[in-house]
């Protein structure tokens, strides 16, 4: 009997000993986990509160996410003053140096801003302080002063900030894609001049602000170490008495057309050119959406393993950054593809990334491509629910952009049903190349451009001093 | 999405804040415990007792050859970050190689014997045939040189298998899979399910073992457009390659970590063979585990993989050049187009020294916050600069750089601000900041831990740089002692000791005219 126990305790030791094996040969086993978002709890004036308890840390933190933004502004630049002016300003009794200062002696931080479409104001402190953090946060939110002097300080900065458009090659390239994409004088492209900055008052921001803020419709993510039951508590006394509105929020603008397709090369003594090409995209609620998300693993977005990256910059060398793929937005988003590569190669990197783009719609990927990627999107989906913090904000969100209830519950078996048919759609729906619009920004000539991409193209000439301006076509 | 998304190397500069940022992890009880009894009349836990508390979780397994794994067990998700630390950076190189190391990193995702390929065995000697070929000048090769280049890769390409390696991982759902190299150290992370533990050490002790640098000369043109985009065409890049240059004569912090350009045009595999026998092996690496993992359990099957790392008698490589006392100021000009910017750096004392914890509380008090002394001062009071800031660079294991960088305003020059800042900074000199100040940049930066100790990632980070660095990850709570015993005072005779002209160096970036 002894000796049977030894033996066994031997033959233990040696399968535990047993040989290394190659990563291919280990078997994984799958991971099970419940997608589960924190459920929202909805006060009378409509605010929905999302709460994640984390008991680890003595902090709290918590963003608001509210609509309106750039999209819905009178002049430009107004959102982006209304935004960031609402905590800048501070309060009434409660003058802007004042504010930083009690901040600061805290550890604490408020932020707010306005995107495009929604905005948002967020705080962070110790739980020790969340009750006058908070109660500052809900002031901010609620009835921002909106400081004379804050806000020539912000004109002050944003003037400065027009003056240095130029320094960096991809913020020339950015605005220039953007205005070219979605077209002049549209909402969806918001490029302030200095004159436009110089025109915001005050009473611009208050308007704004009274227009956007509001209860109903607004989502709240909260989280940290307060017991759920204290948290509402607090939410509700800083929050509670907020009054809904009632007025219905602007309708989204509509589009404009975009520039003529083409290349545009703005031209700069820079060894590098800095390449974006796209055009207007995909709405953010198409029944496409998860053969998009596999459409992009497999073409551009997922680092090492995408089409892009491994022709691109492994295969050929030509680049250290490149990516791509589409970007819904709520009306349009955008199909982009993005790289930097030495002056001299740009003119075969954009005919090769080009070719790639006609590639993928006329041979639809592989069904290996699309399982692959599937396998990928479906393994990492645990992260996106790693905090409770990370859970509250994504259930806030998902809400505040009208995403379906059981949107994470159903999402990996909707990734799972994506047959690579669908994905091998996505690009001949969605991808336009007669629509490209190709944007170069470096020491490349139009001529040796020409004498690569072909002269059926057309090629015109960018300026930039602090906004693009197009200029003489070359060609044609 | 960031442009950068999934490549794969990250910075070549190494900040200071970052480091104190994550010094302290997951002593909860006691920062709470310390902060609910308020800013001023906190009592400081002693080191010892933060160490005790701390060393409750940290689990230290020392392998048979001598490689060192910490573990940390953190059970909010079903998932870990891993990080392997190698203490090679661009302190290690000398002109002729900048780049190397870095150059190592990227290569370090091409593969290994048996990832990557089609066929080692006949990949192989086509390899060597490959290097032999790049070896010959550019002027000597003629057209056979091309024939038989084109047809010998040719042969490789048909061998070689993508980017495998990383498809591995996509496979299994890993995210964050980078790596990045600095002065001091080369660090690989990833973040896996927790089932994927055993496939993340079989693929990470396979490329510390047994890599291929396959693909070298396309990803030799890689890191040159890394060094484009990082250096040529950013006015920051190349303000802080001048910065460097300038403020060391002859300690090789002073070589950019990305590479000279004519450097990198020329790095060669056997140079990178040399670099990678020379300094990857086990007494002089750490590897870290944060995440849903038990320490125990790992320990068996981390001797299995890692354990077949080979150890050396060789002795590893000192950086034995020291930067001679600065004696005079330094500067240097930079025309490039863009609008004006200048740092202005002053060399300072690393770890060991007690001074460099107190650098931590000078940053806050001189730039973290809108209502920091410079912040206030120049951005929103004098409307002369559009942004000014302090940190530290470009490492920790040799004497840095203390720096304070600003970008005037229309109305202002480099020059202009750069007189006026250094006047502000003598009269800090005379008056010490008050007292609230301090107390509110000390806990400022202890926040800022308490918020960093929220992701496995950040963890592991600490981890491995302390103990990679130092030889122990306890040194993180000395600093914090320092940090904390910290005072106006010691603020004061830190100025007046290194914020002084024999030891300034200036660079200043001005438009092309």
């Amino acid at each position: 009997m002894k000796h049977f126990f030894f033996c066994f305790f031997a033959l233990t030791l040696l399968s535990c000993a047993s040989l290394p094996k190659m990563p291919q040969d280990v078997r994984v086993e799958p991971l099970r986990f419940n997608p589960e978002l924190p459920d929202g709890i909805t006060l009378s004036n409509g605010l929905v509160v999302y709460y994640g308890y984390d008991s680890s840390l003595p902090l709290m933190s918590g963003e608001l996410y509210f609509r309106g933004g750039s999209l819905f502004e009178s002049q430009p630049g107004l959102a982006s003053a209304a935004g960031s002016q609402m905590r800048e300003g501070a309060l009434e009794d409660i003058a802007p140096d004042s504010l930083d200062s009690k901040l600061d002696s805290l550890g604490a931080s408020i932020e707010t801003s306005f995107g495009q479409e929604y905005g948002s104001a967020g705080f962070s402190c110790l739980a020790e302080d969340v009750d006058e953090v908070f109660a500052l946060f809900s002031r901010i939110v609620r009835e921002p002063a909106y400081d004379a002097k804050r806000l020539a300080l912000w004109k002050h900065m944003a003037t400065e900030s027009i003056r240095r458009r130029g320094d960096q090659p991809s913020t020339m390239a950015e605005l220039s894609f953007q205005k070219l994409v979605y077209g002049e004088d549209s909402a969806y492209n918001r490029i302030p001049t200095e004159s436009d900055i110089q025109s915001i008052e005050r009473e611009d921001l208050q308007k704004f602000h009274a227009r956007f803020l509001r209860p109903n419709g607004s989502r709240l993510a909260l989280s940290g170490s307060l017991p759920p039951k204290k948290a509402m508590e607090l939410v509700r006394k800083y929050f509670g008495n907020w009054k809904a509105v009632s007025e219905p929020l602007p309708e989204l603008p509509q589009l404009k057309p975009s520039a003529q397709p083409g290349v545009y090369i703005l031209k700069r003594p820079l060894n590098q050119a800095t390449i974006i090409m796209g055009h207007q995209g995909p709405p953010r609620h198409t029944k496409d959406r998860y053969a998009m998300t596999v459409y992009n693993q497999v073409f551009g977005w997922s680092g090492f393993s995408s089409v892009l990256f491994q022709e691109i910059r492994t295969k050929m060398g030509l680049a250290y950054s490149v990516y791509g793929g589409l970007m819904p937005g709520e009306r349009a988003g955008t199909f982009r593809v993005g790289m930097a590569t030495r002056s001299d190669e740009a003119p075969r990197a954009v005919t090769r990334v080009w070719e790639l783009i006609d590639e993928s719609r006329e041979r639809p990927y592989s069904e290996q491509q699309s399982q692959e990627a599937v396998t990928g999107i479906t393994k990492s989906f645990v992260f996106k629910f790693k905090t409770p913090a990370s859970r509250a904000e994504r259930a806030a969100l998902l809400a505040m952009l009208g995403y379906p209830p059981l949107y994470d519950k159903n999402y990996l078996s909707q990734i799972y049903s994506v047959s690579v048919d669908e994905v091998g759609e996505v690009p001949r729906r969605w991808v336009h190349p007669e629509k490209m619009i190709t944007v170069i920004v470096g020491n490349v000539d139009a001529e040796d451009l020409l004498k690569t991409i072909g002269e059926e193209t057309p090629v015109f000439e960018l300026e930039f001093d602090t906004e693009p301006r197009i200029g003489e076509r070359v060609n044609g | 999405m960031s442009p950068d998304a999934g490549s794969s190397n990250i910075c070549s500069r190494v900040y200071k804040t970052n480091l104190v940022g994550n010094l302290f992890m997951q002593r909860l009880f006691i920062i709470l415990l310390l902060l609910s009894v308020g800013s001023l009349q906190a009592q400081e836990p002693s080191t010892l007792e933060l160490q005790r508390e701390f060393a409750k979780r940290v689990e230290e397994i020392t392998l048979s050859n001598g490689l060192r794994v910490l573990i940390y067990k953190r059970d909010v998700a079903p998932v870990f970050s891993g990080q392997i630390w190698i203490k090679v950076g661009g302190v290690d190189e000398v002109p002729g190689i900048t780049g190397l190391s870095h150059f190592l990193e990227h290569m370090a995702f091409k593969g290994t014997k048996q990832i990557g390929t089609e066929d080692y065995a006949a990949e192989e000697p086509l390899l060597r045939q490959l290097d032999e070929l790049m070896l010959t000048p550019e002027v000597a090769r003629d057209e056979t040189w091309q024939e038989r280049h084109d047809a010998t890769l040719g042969k490789l390409e048909k061998l070689w298998k993508g980017n495998e390696f990383s498809e591995l991982y996509k496979l299994q759902g890993a995210v964050g899979l980078n790596a990045g190299t600095g002065k001091d150290y080369t660090v690989y992370m990833v973040s896996l399910p927790t089932t994927a533990i055993e496939f993340w050490m079989a693929m990470e002790s396979e490329r510390l073992l047994n890599p291929v640098f396959r693909q070298f000369y396309k990803e030799r043109e890689v890191i040159q457009e890394e060094r484009r985009m990082r250096v040529d065409n950013s006015p920051e890049g190349k303000l802080y390659e001048a910065l460097l240059a300038t403020a060391y004569w002859s300690h090789p912090n002073r070589l950019p970590v990305v590479g000279w350009p004519a450097d990198m045009k020329n790095l060669s595999a056997r140079d990178m063979q040399e670099l990678y026998s020379h300094y990857y092996r086990p007494d002089n690496m750490v590897v870290t585990l944060v995440g849903d993992l038990d320490a125990e359990e790992l320990r068996i099957p981390l001797e299995k993989y890692f354990g077949r790392i080979p150890t050396s008698n060789a002795p590893l490589r000192e950086v034995y050049t020291t930067e001679p006392k600065q004696q005079g100021i330094r500067q240097a000009k930079v025309e490039h187009d863009a609008t004006p910017q200048f740092m202005l750096a002053f060399h300072k004392p690393v770890y060991p020294n007690k001074d460099d914890a107190q650098f931590a509380v000078l940053h806050e008090v001189l730039s973290g916050g809108r209502s920091s002394l410079l912040q206030r001062h120049f951005v929103q009071q004098e409307r002369t600069a559009v942004s000014i800031y302090t940190t530290e660079a470009p490492g920790e294991r040799f004497p840095s750089l203390f720096i304070v960088g600003a970008r005037p305003s229309q109305s202002s020059s480099n020059q202009e601000l750069k007189t006026s800042l250094l006047e502000y900074l003598e009269k800090l000199k005379e008056k010490a900041v008050s007292n609230e100040r301090v107390e509110a940049a000390k806990r400022r930066v202890r926040v800022g831990l308490l918020q960093s100790l929220q992701s496995n990632y950040g963890l592991a980070r600490l981890l491995g740089k302390n103990e990679l660095l130092y030889g122990d990850w306890r040194v993180a709570f000395e600093v914090y002692d320092d940090i904390l015993k910290t005072t106006a005072a010691d603020l004061q005779r830190l100025l007046q000791t290194y914020v002084v002209e024999d030891n300034q160096t200036y660079v200043h970036l001005e438009p092309i005219k």
